[in-house]
């Protein structure tokens, strides 16, 4: 059993919840995962921002080989999805049919199970996508 | 009737989901040698099934979601969120907690787990009316989320169901629907129950039915009856627990409302039983389609055993909150049929060394 660390993902959980990510106020840069100076200017002058909840893929890919706490899930898809300023990769799932995985398929956050540290350590949780097929669905951040 | 404390709150957004996985009756029949009809004799079609990265916490999120975007205020007025649910991920710590963090409720805010077999989130129900009626909160969440479990090959298997739903509680004059009167029945009659350690539950097989589900669900309803001074006749739609597709129309017929007006909020037939999820998904069902003025019965019903009945007024504000969230019916349509060995392995049947 793996022991991931608590802290770790403590610190920084509400980034696993709501995907916030960095803007610099000098140069404007947004970027994902956020971090303390800008990677582009240097600037620390940064504010943290909230996505909307729905985006748009860019690209995706199908992975047989996984890390192992993605082993009963195998194949899963990966996608590159637009988020408005940023551009986040994450786990897609409940896709129905490979033809939703289309360039510019309407994606939506979907809270899920992301790690566990075996049976009796710790769940962790975190955003996924799935494709969007409604009208009328929420589009506020938090 | 004098006017009651449940006059001044309504549901100020609600919300639903289930899993897009269905597994059909005749799976469950051909695995463990039922004979073929077996699940539609329980008026079942079908069950929802949540995939390996999903647990009552991530549906009960999920509907959460949907019910605090149809209430349209900022999650941070949120006082208090329950979580009624019998599937708890972890058996010591709440997952209340992670629901209000995830949903941008935390800090200021009570937020606890509650566990009455299927009546817990009824429970988080009746206690947020008495919070916000009060006016100790501006509002509440009260969600009720199951990944029901099942003694593999135990009748229960047909119905056992994966599903959730939530409800924003806060005042009337901002209501989809408000609250009339509400009344509890609560009796310690052991039909249901799952010890600490076990997987799966176990029941006491007839005995679930007319000394449990019955007895509890009449008397809370007569109690709210009288109480109220309303008749059967005065409602416009009945929902009640839903452990299979049978038990809710008969216990209507003895109550006197007719199959019209309890299949309108029956889901069981095509999810199956979500437990927390059941009764409260057929409320969800009838207020994205019912119109200003109806009134509805409410009346879940938890094993081990108790009842609650609400009288529930519909306003014109439904409609209009009814686009700002996906409804009961988007998630019944989007759905694909899996094996039983798929069902196994993602309910985690199946064991592996050094799985988890």
């Amino acid at each position: 059993m793996e022991r991931l660390s608590i802290s770790k993902f403590w610190r920084i959980r509400k980034l696993h919840y709501t995907l916030a990510y960095s803007k610099c106020k000098k140069c404007g840069y947004a970027f994902y995962p956020p971090k303390h100076v800008c990677p582009k200017c240097g600037s620390s002058d940064l504010e943290q921002r909230t996505p909307p909840r729905e985006g748009k893929l860019i690209s995706w890919t199908k992975l047989y080989e996984v890390p192992f706490y993605f082993e009963d899930q195998k194949p899963i898809y990966i996608g590159l999805i637009n988020l408005g300023e940023v551009n986040v990769m994450a786990q897609i799932v409940d896709v129905l049919s490979e033809d939703e995985l289309r360039e510019g398929a309407e994606m939506e956050m979907v809270f899920r199970r992301v790690k566990q540290d075996g049976t009796a350590g710790l769940i962790y949780y975190g955003m996924k996508f799935r494709p969007a097929h409604r009208s009328g669905s929420s589009k506020q951040g938090q | 009737m004098s006017v009651l404390p449940e006059s001044k709150v309504g549901i100020v957004g609600w919300g639903s989901y289930f899993p897009i996985y269905r597994l059909s009756m005749e799976e469950i029949e051909k695995e463990w040698g039922f004979p073929n009809g077996t699940g539609n004799g329980l008026g079942m079609k079908e069950k929802a099934v949540a995939y390996i990265d999903e647990d009552a916490t991530t549906m009960g999120y999920e509907a959460a979601r949907n019910a605090i975007a149809r209430s349209e205020i900022d999650p941070k007025k949120i006082g208090a969120v329950f979580f009624g649910t019998e599937s708890k991920p972890y058996a010591v710590k709440p997952s209340a907690t992670i629901l209000a963090e995830a949903l941008g409720i935390t800090p200021d805010t009570m937020a606890s787990d509650l566990e009455f077999a299927c009546r817990a989130g009824s429970e988080g129900m009746r206690a947020s009316i008495g919070l916000v009626s009060s006016g100790m909160i501006g509002y509440a969440l009260a969600v009720g989320s199951d990944t029901a479990q099942a003694n593999p090959g135990d009748i229960l298997e047909f119905t056992a169901s994966s599903g959730a739903s939530a409800f924003v509680i806060g005042p009337s004059r901002e209501a989809a629907a408000v609250f009339e009167a509400s009344y509890s029945y609560v009796t310690d009659t052991p039909d249901f129950w799952r010890r600490g350690l076990s997987p799966y539950p176990l029941h006491g097989e007839a005995f679930t039915g007319e000394p449990a589900y019955f007895d509890h669900i009449i008397n809370a309803v007569k109690g709210l009856l009288e109480k109220t001074g309303l008749r059967a006749s005065d409602f416009d739609y009945a929902v009640f627990h839903q452990p299979n597709g049978k038990f809710p129309l008969k216990v209507g017929e003895r109550l006197g409302f007719p199959k019209d007006k309890v299949i309108p909020g029956l889901l069981t037939p095509f999810v199956g039983n979500t437990y927390n999820g059941s009764a409260l998904s057929g409320l969800s069902n009838l207020l994205d389609i019912a119109k200003a003025g109806s009134r509805i019965l409410l009346a879940p019903f938890g094993s081990g055993a108790g009842s609650d009945a609400y009288s529930i007024i519909v306003t014109d504000k439904a409609e209009v909150k009814r686009s700002l969230a996906p409804t009961v019916s988007y998630y019944l349509k989007r759905k694909v049929n899996i094996t039983y060995s798929e069902y196994a392995k993602f309910r985690r049947l199946i064991k592996k060394i050094g799985g988890d």
